[in-house]
Parts: structure tokens; sequence; C-alpha cells
């Protein structure tokens, strides 16, 4: 209940922040686009819905290392610490507040991607159509990713990393070194430490699925193990930056 | 006696600052009873918010021990669910209005729906906040920002409220409806515990002080018991014209054309008033006089000053 009453207040100061209006003017934005340039091409919903995508992940980014930050600034995260709630319920209600938030987001700017293509004549496809609330999970952990890594950086360096997530060469690399970790876990690691390995994802995992989630259309049974897996990374994320910030002046 | 809700026994607080130490609190020593109006009274940086800091749990003690409710290591769940804090300046959003912002704490406690809507009223009421309850709280003055701070504050009912400097930068209207509220909690029998410097404000409100002079509890215990302990028997006499009054080292010009002198006991009362005769004068008066609050504080300061 604390942890909703958190995210009902993160989405009322999303709300007296102008970002609902932002969401609007970003939705009028995709249903320009939309009428734009999916006129005369058949699966038209591929351009809208590509900026849609980039806008969502803009989104998740900026709001995962404004969401605290701003908090803290002007002292509420401070206040709300003096109530009966722990602060990992605090993180998680500002993540459910933020997810909201893109949920919102994504259905307004399906809207607008389904009324310009209505308004074209294009042709409806139901994949192309639930695109932006499919996404929503990895955004989830996009967010949360965001979120741990503005409590331990700067602000700008947090944006900065978080704008290379899906660099192919980057990408490759840390791939390379989840299998060499993965693989030292096993030999390495006993009992709790391995536990502890498996329960905290390495940040390889948060690319991989992300590269999954955007760029495949996933059968159901892994789309559903990537939910989980989104949720159990946001939990993770905010255990670790409740570590981080209890070792800094709220 | 009424139960100890708060107990320092010996606690001591260090701050390391690049190469040197600040000790915030040496061996500190209090308790706050139930039903305690408590004053902890110090100039700036003698560490009374670090010893609250240290109470509510957001700053760990070096040395000594701890005790709020009975316990050495209340959880944040507990203490919070049973104590209530009202920082300096009370931060909150300002693009909420009052009762939002209430309501959004009130949720925080725990309170059901039916509860909530009932006490968000009727603290709202009892703050005086009807009429602004539902604009932003941005645009509300400092005065009435710290009464939705103590609205905040008492929404949950809690047995102990802890407030630093309630009335620091109020002018005198809103220092004295913040008093006012002050008084009406404590004569409801909740436990207030007030960081102040504000020595007229704790005198009205307090029966219980301690002050800390850099760091150290000087003196501790009820506010009447230690005005009187640091009284002084005054006496007023009359003296004829032409009598010199330097004959009588150390008396002051009291109302009335009299003289005032402090005698330390009754022998010293005695001999006085036998040079007064002998001069021809005559003694007016011969009482007790309580030192106010203030003069109390900087005689204490003055002493631990001198000691060091």
């Amino acid at each position: 209940m604390k942890i909703l009453a958190v995210a009902r207040f993160t989405l009322l100061r999303l709300w007296h922040t102008r970002y609902v209006l932002a969401a609007a003017v970003l939705c009028l934005f995709i249903f320009g686009v939309q009428s734009l340039a999916g006129r005369g091409v058949d699966s038209s919903l591929t351009p809208a819905n590509t900026v849609a995508m980039y806008v969502s992940w803009l989104a998740a980014i900026w709001l995962g290392i404004s969401l605290v930050q701003a908090d803290r600034q002007d002292g509420t995260l401070r206040s709300t610490l003096t109530r009966p709630i722990s602060l990992v319920e605090v993180l998680l209600g500002k993540l459910l507040g933020g997810l909201l938030y893109l949920t919102l987001l994504a259905a307004g700017m399906t809207a607008a991607v389904m009324l310009g293509a209505l308004t074209d004549h294009a042709p409806l496809h139901w994949a192309a159509a639930t695109y932006q609330i499919h996404l929503l999970p990895v955004h989830l952990t996009v967010m949360a990713l965001s979120l741990l890594l503005a409590q331990v950086a700067p602000r700008f360096m947090a944006g900065f990393l978080m704008l290379f997530a899906r660099d192919k060469w980057l990408l490759e690399k840390i791939t390379e070194l989840a299998g060499k970790l993965t693989a030292m876990a096993g030999d390495t690691l006993t009992g709790l430490g391995r536990i502890l390995f498996f329960l905290l994802p390495p940040t390889s995992r948060f690319y991989l699925s992300y590269s999954d989630f955007a760029d495949h259309s996933l059968p159901a049974s892994t789309y559903l193990l990537l939910l989980v897996f989104s949720v159990h990374y946001a939990i993770a994320a905010c255990l670790l930056a409740a570590w981080a910030l209890r070792r800094q002046e709220l | 006696m009424s139960e100890p809700l708060v107990e320092l026994r010996g606690v001591t607080k260090t701050f390391r600052a690049r190469r040197t130490r600040v000790t915030a609190l040496h061996e500190a020593t209090f308790t706050v009873r139930r039903g305690d109006v408590f004053g902890l009274l110090g100039a700036n940086g003698a560490g009374k918010t670090t010893a609250m800091r240290c109470l509510l749990g957001l700053s760990r003690i070096d040395g000594g021990e701890l005790r709020v409710f009975g316990r050495a290591h209340p959880n944040r769940r507990e203490l919070f669910g049973r104590a209530a804090h009202l920082p300096e300046e009370p931060q909150m959003f300002a693009g909420a209005s009052g009762r939002e912002t209430l309501v959004y704490h009130g949720r925080l406690c725990g309170l059901d729906a039916r509860t909530l809507t009932r006490r968000v009223g009727e603290t709202i009421e009892q703050v005086g906040l009807v009429e602004a309850a539902d604009r932003p709280v941005g645009g509300y003055s400092k005065g009435m920002k710290q009464r939705l701070g103590i609205a905040a504050a008492i929404l949950s009912e809690p047995e102990i409220i802890f407030l630093d400097e309630p009335t620091r930068g109020l002018d005198p209207i809103g220092r004295r409806q913040v008093r006012d509220l002050l008084a009406a909690l404590a004569e409801r029998g909740v436990t207030l515990f007030l960081n102040s410097h504000l020595l007229g404000e704790i005198e009205r409100l307090c029966n219980r002080v301690a002050i800390l002079v850099r760091g150290e509890v000087r003196a501790e215990g009820s506010l009447a018991d230690l005005l009187t302990a640091k009284a002084g028997l005054f006496v007023r006499f009359a003296l004829p014209d032409g009598v010199d009054p330097a004959m009588f080292p150390g008396a002051e010009h009291a109302d009335g054309g009299l003289w005032k002198l402090a005698v330390t006991d009754t022998a010293a009362l005695a001999e006085l008033a036998g040079r007064i005769a002998v001069a021809g004068g005559r003694v007016v008066a011969a009482q007790t006089e309580r030192v106010d609050l203030e003069d109390f504080f900087l005689q204490v300061v003055r002493a631990a000053e001198e000691e060091k």
C-alpha cells in the first residue's frame, strides 16, 4: 500500500510538473510522423512506431535519472523517510509511478500511430498496434538501471551511459564479458555467492534483453520470462540504489 | 513518574572533516518522559540537531547508549509509526496542494481510507488551513508551511513529536500560532521534544529542559527546579538622604527610589539589615527572585567556558 502511495504521489508530481503535457505534445508529434512518413507505404506503422520507441526509451532514461533527484532536491525524499516506510519501498514506488507514466505515454503514442494510420487508410497490424505496450517491461528495466546509475554517478554521466545501451560494439563486448563472468561464477563461487550472482543480474543481461525486446518478435513464453526478469531487475536495482543512497547525505 | 520515551546515556558522536575531528556530542545524557514538553537548548553548533538526528536513527552514535520507546535500536517502522518529526523547514513538493500533501503522508503512515479522510479534515481545521487547503503549497507563506508540517506530523496521532526550531524565521503572528498549536498538543498529552535557541519560546512551552554546550549537557531537569536553584535572595531597602550608597557594595537602583542587593543566606541578610539600620535606613522587602531562562542559560554557558 505504501509503495502505491509513493507511486500515486509520483504521478501527481509528474502531472504538476507538466510531464503529462509533454507526453501529449509527444503524442501529437508521433501523429504527425505517422501522417507524413506513413503515406503511401504498405507496412506504414513502422516509421512512427520506431520514433515512438526512441521517445519512450529517452523518457525512461530521463525519468530514471530525475525521479529520485527531484525528490532529493526539494527535500521531499527526506520528509518521506520520516514516515514508517523503507528506502527500498520508496524507490519501488518511484519506479512504479514512472512505469504508470510510461504506460500512459505508450498508450497515447499507440493511439496517435493508429489515428495517423486510419486517417491515411494504412493497413493495421496487431503486432504493430501493440508494439509500444510490448516494450514497457524493457523500459522498466531501462528506468531501473538509470535510477541506479544516477545514485552512483552524476546525472549527465548516467544519462550518457544509458544512451549507449544499444550500441552494437558495446553489446558484443559486454556479451563476451558476461560469458566470462558467468563461467567464472560457476567455477569459483559457491553457495551464497552463486545465489547472489544470479539474483543480481549482471548489466549484460539488461543489454541482451533490451535487444531481444526491441528488435525481435518474441514467443509468448520468452516474453513472459523476460517480463519476470524485468521486475526482478527493477527490484535488484532498487536494492542497490538504496544501498548507495544510504551512504549519502539525503 | 511516567515512563521514559527517550533516553540518552553518555552518547558520543564525532564527525570527521578532512583531517580534523569534530565532537558534536560528548557523553550527552538526558531523559524525556511521556507527557513532557522537553526543550533541548544550545547555541548554534552546540549539537542539538545532531542529537535529534541520532534519536531519529538518521545518524549513528559512536558511543554510549540511546533508547527510544525503551528499545536500543527501534526499527524505522516502529520509530516513525509512533513518532513524528518536524524539520526546521518542512520540505514539501510545491506543486501539490496542502490536502494532497497530507493525504500522501497519511497513506505513508498506513491510515485506512476512512480514517485518512477524517484525520486530514481534522488536522487542516486544527492548524487553521481550511481556506488554503486546496491551494498549491508553493504559494504558502513560511508560517503556513510550518503549520502544514505540524498537520503532517500530528496526522497519525504520534506519541512523541520531534520539532527542530519550530518557530525559527516566523513573524510574531506565525510564532504565536505555532506556539498555541504546540501548547494545545501538550495539553492533549502529546510528548514534545523541541530543539531551539529561542529561549522565550522554550520558557513559555517546556516543563523540562537540557542545555547543550559544545556537545555536553551542562544542565538538565525541570525548568522550575533549575530556575529556582539559581534564584537569589534579594533585599530591597530605603536609605535616608545624605547616606552614601557606596557603603553597600554591589547595591543597585530599584523601583520607587529603593536599593537592591543580593545576599547569600539568612545570616548575611541579618547582617545587612543591621548595617541598614545603623545607616538610618529600613528594609522594605527580602524575597527570593527567580532568574529567567535567558539569564540561566547565559550563566551555564559562561560557567562552561570558564571551565575550559
